[in-house]
């Protein structure tokens, strides 16, 4: 976990940790221990998927997971309820993913100052261009052996998705 | 997260008791859902739950107050959930036995909880 000081927002990296952790080991793994954070050089995102909601409150706070492909067709079958078999079509894969990402950044936004509406989530084979914005908090985790990056930034005023009221 | 306006989900399944209502959809957020299935009169028996997370807290009490009966916070163990549905469906069963005897003949809404 490393947190960008200064003039930015500032958001506790424990607390985001803790709430990617308790996210999947409530609602995908059924256990803790499962998802751990990373240390050392993470390995690379193997066909990298990202998914990302937007809190709009005094800035815009962009709650962005990547994962790689394989890694994110297990976890949408572990958060669907699916055989280890199952095939994963981009619809379920989009629908799980920004599930993910959607209760992550919902829980967020009680640590983002002034966090008021959220964004639907976005899903994309491709990093959203945040327009330059300055990284707020960068995490990484292993999650069954394979790597999963969780980052905030903190997009311009009046950037990023619409928030819902 | 696939959504669409209670009328039309609703009328395609008249046996629904229960409807778990996440805020953050696409066509409409929870609470949109929740005005408009409460402007219904056929719907009122139909136990409304919001599924929302810890950030979004205060939209709970705009929901209870347009006429959600429940809430459950995200994340959530299956176990949670059930307790939450089997107390939803247990007042439910309640409120039907009590308007077949004649009581709340006319009642608009009612918490669950």
């Amino acid at each position: 976990m490393s947190a960008v000081a200064g003039s930015l927002p500032t958001v506790d990296g424990e607390a985001i940790e803790a709430i990617a952790q308790d996210f999947f080991a409530t609602m995908v793994d059924g256990e803790h221990g499962v998802l751990v954070p990373g240390y050392g050089e993470m390995a690379p995102l193997v066909d990298a998927r990202f998914t990302w909601v937007d809190v709009h409150g005094e800035t815009v706070t962009r709650v962005l997971v990547a994962v790689g492909r394989s890694t994110g067709d297990m976890l949408t079958r572990a958060l669907l309820a699916l055989p280890d078999d199952a095939p994963i079509g981009d619809a379920d894969f989009a629908d799980a993913a920004g599930e993910v990402v959607n209760v992550i950044g919902g829980n967020i936004k009680s640590l983002v100052h002034g966090g008021g509406a959220l964004s639907l989530p976005q899903v994309a084979d491709a990093a959203p261009d945040c327009g330059g914005a300055p990284l707020i908090s960068e995490t990484w985790f292993t999650w069954r052996g394979a790597p999963l990056t969780l980052t905030l930034w903190n997009l311009p005023e009046h950037a990023g998705s619409a928030g819902r009221p | 997260m696939t959504a669409v306006r209670p009328s039309i989900r609703l009328e395609a399944h008249p046996d629904v008791v229960l409807c778990c209502i996440d805020w953050n959809m696409p066509v409409m957020t929870g609470f949109e859902f929740v005005v408009e299935a409460r402007k219904r009169q056929e719907w009122r028996d139909i136990t409304l739950m919001m599924v929302t997370t810890e950030g979004e807290h205060d939209q709970i009490v705009r929901a209870l107050a347009a006429g959600a009966h429940e809430y459950v916070i995200k994340p959530f163990t299956p176990e949670i959930m059930l307790d939450k549905a089997r107390g939803s469906l247990a007042c439910w069963t309640r409120r039907c036995r009590h308007e077949r005897r004649g009581g709340l003949a006319s009642h608009g809404g009612w918490r669950g909880h």
